[in-house]
């Protein structure tokens, strides 16, 4: 086999096939540790009947989603109601491939990258995908031919349009400084100048924080599922194996965008003060694993928050977007760039 | 000319400074209390597997002391519910002389458990016991005849 082909398909498809394997697993085990955070935060003991405590929940969770009964509402619209959780799941995969999550091995003589697509306009692909989620949820309630689902998908269609604004602002503030807009060159760029881009762009990583959360319509901004008041949201309808394809999505979708989150802000995979040599020590940690600690302290704070704050109203959820976040972005956008003109 | 009036509840809260509305100091606060929940000890109780003891006031499923009753028919008189069936006679049973019940039959599927039986019976013989695992899957079984009352509750099992 000629090292063309070795890499450029077969260590792809080794790193996706992991991937994928890891994830698939990874979700139902997240929604079991989400279900956990919650049950504590309440003084409750969660899930503990599966396993020792409830650790094989994920397993009879997944398998009882497997087993149900396909069930299309007879007035769906049928192509679109199959499809959108599937675009809903694809395009949050897809996002995966462009995350960095390690420094890359060498063996047997080849590099393996820690990516497994370095795309130069790496974080623009990836939010340009995450958008496209938003298909998904609106092809997904209309397509339901319900009243509940559209109005959950009108709400997050709405929503995910307006916070995408202040979240590509945040961004664009953390790009000015990196340089670039790959995802292994702003870890890099980072490396380069010795300090993290959040001590550097604090007020960007915190309109980035709550962005993402509505962004991936979580609590408190789960307008688009708002069980007190859309009984499921946009996926009221449906059931069984495509309702947890939806969450799969969800769930996928939380992780890339904390990924970008620890990307941009936290150093992606570097250890904790990468240019102080007494800490040297911490190296032994390989740097995929700090990258997994980052992230899980994001997944964390998703559950936190969501066992904290009441859900958002309508009205609230658009004003503090409008009137709060995007401008201030805008005007750390005009700060930055007038230092960093002054610095020049 | 009508006076327009602010229909915005009116909150004794301090009024918070921009620095604390910008810094999200409140929210702060609730993760805070959050964080300390996650780490205090919980409450719940594991039911099947744990078991709370219920106060020893408690009105339970009903026992009959079988050697005690003197079938005085007071607990069938006072039931509001008429769920107390008995049948009594003269002789000399069980070492004693006097009145004793030959057959007695409480259906708790009708029992409010107002206690009322227990109240009235003159030689303490009803009372409620304190379990309360009354559930059964077919209506004949919440009738509990006096050798159950007598010996105790005991929970069925259901073969398929
Ligand atoms: S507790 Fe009340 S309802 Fe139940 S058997 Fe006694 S008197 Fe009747
Ligand atoms: S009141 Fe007491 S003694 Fe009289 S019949 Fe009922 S259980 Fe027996």
């Amino acid at each position: 086999m000629s090292d063309f082909l070795i890499i450029n398909v077969v260590i792809p498809l080794v790193q996706i096939g992991v991937l994928l394997g890891i994830l698939g697993l990874a979700a139902g085990y997240i929604v079991l540790a989400e279900r956990k955070v919650l049950a504590f935060i309440q003084s409750r003991l969660g899930p503990m009947r599966v396993g020792p405590h409830g650790l094989l929940q994920p397993i009879a969770d997944s398998l009882k989603l497997l087993l149900k009964e396909d069930l299309i509402p007879g007035s769906a619209d049928k192509l679109l109601y199959v499809a959108s959780p599937v675009i809903v799941v694809a395009m949050a995969f897809t996002a995966l491939a462009m995350i960095p999550f390690g420094q890359g091995i060498t063996l047997l003589g080849y590099h393996i990258p820690g990516v497994i697509a370095d795309v130069n306009v790496g974080i623009l692909l990836i939010l340009g995908i995450s958008g496209l989620t938003t298909y998904g949820i609106i092809l997904g309630g209309w397509s339901s031919n319900s009243k509940y689902p559209l109005l959950g998908a009108m709400r997050a269609a709405a929503q995910m349009v307006s916070y995408e604004i202040a979240l590509t602002f945040a961004v664009l503030a953390g790009l000015m400084v990196a340089g670039t807009l790959s995802m292994v060159g702003i870890v890099e760029a980072q490396r380069d100048m010795g300090v993290w881009f959040v001590f550097i762009q604090p007020v960007a990583w915190g309109i980035f924080t709550i962005a993402m959360v509505a962004e991936t319509n979580r609590a408190p901004f789960d307008m688009a599922e708002a069980e007190s008041e859309l009984v499921g949201g946009f996926f009221t309808e449906y059931s069984g194996m495509r309702w947890a394809l939806f969450f799969l999505g969800e769930y996928t979708a939380m992780l890339v965008i904390a990924a970008v989150n620890v990307t941009l802000f936290w150093g992606g995979w570097m250890r904790p003060f990468p240019n102080v040599e007494a800490l040297a020590f911490l190296d032994v940690v390989p740097s995929g694993i700090w990258f997994l600690l980052k992230v899980t302290s994001f997944l964390y704070f998703y559950m936190w928050i969501r066992g904290t704050f009441p859900r958002y109203r309508y009205d609230q959820l658009m004003a503090l977007n409008w009137k709060s976040l995007i401008p201030l972005s805008i005007l750390n956008l005009l700060v930055t760039g007038v230092v960093m003109l002054l610095l020049a | 000319m009508s006076t327009i009036v602010s229909s915005a509840p009116s909150s004794s809260a301090p009024e918070k400074t921009f620095l604390e509305r910008f810094l999200l100091v409140e929210l702060l606060k609730g993760m805070w209390l959050t964080l300390k929940y996650t780490f205090r000890p919980k409450v719940t109780v594991q039911y099947p597997l744990e078991r709370e003891s219920v106060h020893p006031n408690y009105r339970g499923i009903l026992r009959v002391d079988e050697s005690t009753c003197i079938a005085c028919y007071l607990c069938e008189k006072i039931c509001p519910d008429k769920c107390i069936h008995l049948e009594g006679e003269r002789g000399y049973t069980k070492g004693k002389g006097g009145k004793y019940a030959t057959y007695f039959y409480i259906d708790h599927a009708r029992c409010l458990f107002c206690g009322l039986c227990e109240e009235v019976c003159p030689v303490d013989s009803i009372y409620h016991s304190n379990e309360y695992e009354a559930a059964v899957y077919n209506r004949v079984d919440a009738v509990h005849d006096l050798q159950i009352l007598d010996s105790g509750h005991n929970i069925i099992h259901y073969e398929r």
